[in-house]
């Protein structure tokens, strides 16, 4: 993420229109069974997307241990963006209401130090779903150029 | 009032009077051992002590209002080992609560314990009690009595309000009652009910009503706790004041080790992975000139806090272990409401309720 972040200093000796706006950094957890193919299917489709998330592909989503999406935020992600299969949809049966749980419980945690909900979010968006992983994206990373910058990584400090 | 409400008889020296009780239980064979604070050589502090002979419950101070550590940790591995016999636990109701939740973590089990639990005061922060203590030997016995003493109470029992014992099978009820000649015991369940009959009760002549005692505290406490977590809300909210209170953290761990509920052997905190990178703080220091190099701690105390908040059971060891005194059994309680709330839980209360996170619903919806 430092090494993005100095990429992007690097671009800005000189203002363009891209430069002008705000451009959050974004984990995108995706599971591999659906979201990811969606994305490649969004891809293949040709479908534009917002270039700011970074995806990472997990096997699923009920891998996800909280430290994932914590650390994201300490290390200053603006948001972090869940992408798993529709409930009974799970290739691995259950992992999917697994990780809605524990995001649930995460959330409310993040809630109580100051980070706004819309910064995490959970979608089910299944193989087939192209398009709705471009507009899930969009709608999500629109949001959070709304809020800004998290400013979370402070926390970071000790 | 529980059917089978009964007085004890105390002669100005409750603690002393219980352990008696207490040691007719050994004595008759009904329990095998009794697990109480209590004092051995070299230490006024209470501590857990295993009782197996009743001429020893003479040290024993069951309603000691200090608690060097929690309690729970020694009854779960009671359990964890205890099959086929019975052992009576004296516990404080956040030492109850935690000893519930941690079988519901597979941890122990509750089959071989009988659990034995106060309305509870409040416990003093051990140096407090012991420098109290030196100048007042009957200091176990006169707090139950003195409103101002239990004002002295560490400030996580000050604004609690779950002082009234859930999941236990003997109650004994202090609030309300001229504790200083006799306190009531009542049985919560048929074990308890049976270890009660082989205490010599007094059947009570007059019915006491605490419900008043009990509704005050309840409204104090409540009150103190509202703005507890009102204020804790606002320093974990707020980067400066969080930076400030937790600022001081040296990394000992020792909140981690005080925690009842933090039962993994090997903390994953503990692990290589855990360990911030040097590049990463370079280029920390890098950007602003200069970073903290023990670093990471933040994401310890909130790794404790994903692992922990929907199951604290807010007996504020953490606060009592800190070296630095930081107030980390606020942040946790704080944190830990605003968890439970959402997961609708609430630990200790049922040991049937199962763990927020394994109650996923296997229908489909979203």
């Amino acid at each position: 993420m430092e090494q993005t972040t100095q990429q992007t200093d690097l671009v800005k000796t000189e203002q363009t229109d891209f430069d002008k706006e705000f451009h959050p950094n974004i984990v995108a957890l995706v599971c591999n069974w659906c979201t990811y193919t969606a994305a490649d299917l969004a891809g293949v489709t040709r479908l534009k997307y917002p270039a700011e998330i970074r995806m990472i592909r997990l096997m699923c989503t009920g891998m996800i241990d909280p430290r994932f999406i914590v650390e994201s935020f300490l290390r200053g992600a603006d948001g972090v963006f869940i992408g798993g299969c529709h409930p009974g949809d799970c290739h691995y049966i259950n992992g999917n209401l697994k990780a809605r749980l524990r995001i649930g419980g995460l959330k409310a945690l993040l809630q109580g130090m100051g980070i706004e909900p819309q910064r995490l979010a959970l979608h089910w968006i299944g193989a087939s779903e192209g398009t709705e992983f471009q507009k899930q994206v969009k709608d999500f990373v629109e949001g959070i150029r709304e809020l800004g910058p998290s400013g979370f990584g402070v926390y970071d400090s000790i | 009032m529980d059917k089978s409400f009964a007085f004890l008889k105390t002669n100005n020296q409750p603690n002393r009077i219980l352990s008696r009780a207490l040691g007719k239980l050994l004595d008759k064979g009904l329990v095998s051992a009794v697990m109480a604070p209590g004092i051995t050589n070299g230490s006024d502090l209470p501590m857990p002590v295993l009782f197996t002979r009743d001429e020893a419950m003479e040290s024993c101070i069951p309603l000691a209002p200090a608690a060097g550590v929690s309690a729970a940790v020694q009854a779960a591995r009671i359990g964890r080992k205890v099959k086929d016999k019975r052992v009576a636990v004296v516990l404080k109701p956040c030492e109850v609560r935690g000893v519930i939740e941690l079988a519901k973590l597979n941890q122990t089990s509750l089959e071989s314990l009988a659990i034995i639990s106060m309305e509870c005061p409040g416990r003093m922060e051990n140096d407090a009690y012991l420098a109290k203590l030196s100048a007042s030997p009957d200091l176990p016995d006169l707090y139950l009595n003195d409103s101002s003493l239990q004002d002295q109470a560490s400030s996580t029992c000050l604004s609690c309000d779950a002082f009234e014992p859930q999941g236990a099978d003997i109650t004994i009820h202090l609030f309300g009652l001229p504790v200083m000649e006799h306190i009531g015991i009542s049985g919560m369940t048929a074990i308890g009910n049976e270890l009660i009959e082989a205490m010599d009760l007094e059947k009570p002549g007059a019915a006491y009503d605490q419900r008043e005692a009990m509704a005050r505290l309840r409204e104090k406490r409540g009150r103190a706790k509202e703005e507890l977590f009102q204020k804790t809300g606002e320093i974990l909210k707020n980067p400066d004041q969080y930076l400030e209170v937790l600022g001081n953290c040296l990394g000992c761990f020792n909140c981690r080790t005080a925690c009842p509920l933090c039962y993994c052997r090997e903390c994953v905190c503990a692990r290589e992975s855990f360990d911030r990178d040097l590049d990463d703080v370079s280029n920390r220091a890098k950007k602003t000139g200069q970073a903290r190099m023990p670093a990471g701690l933040s994401m310890f105390h909130m790794t404790r806090m994903v692992h922990m908040s929907h199951a604290c059971v807010g007996c504020g060891q953490c606060s009592s272990y800190c070296p630095s005194k930081i107030p980390v059994a606020d942040l946790f309680r704080t944190m830990g409401q605003q968890v439970q709330n959402t997961l609708d839980y609430s630990p200790g209360r049922d040991p049937e309720e199962p763990i927020p996170y394994l109650r996923f619903k296997t229908e489909a919806g979203s």
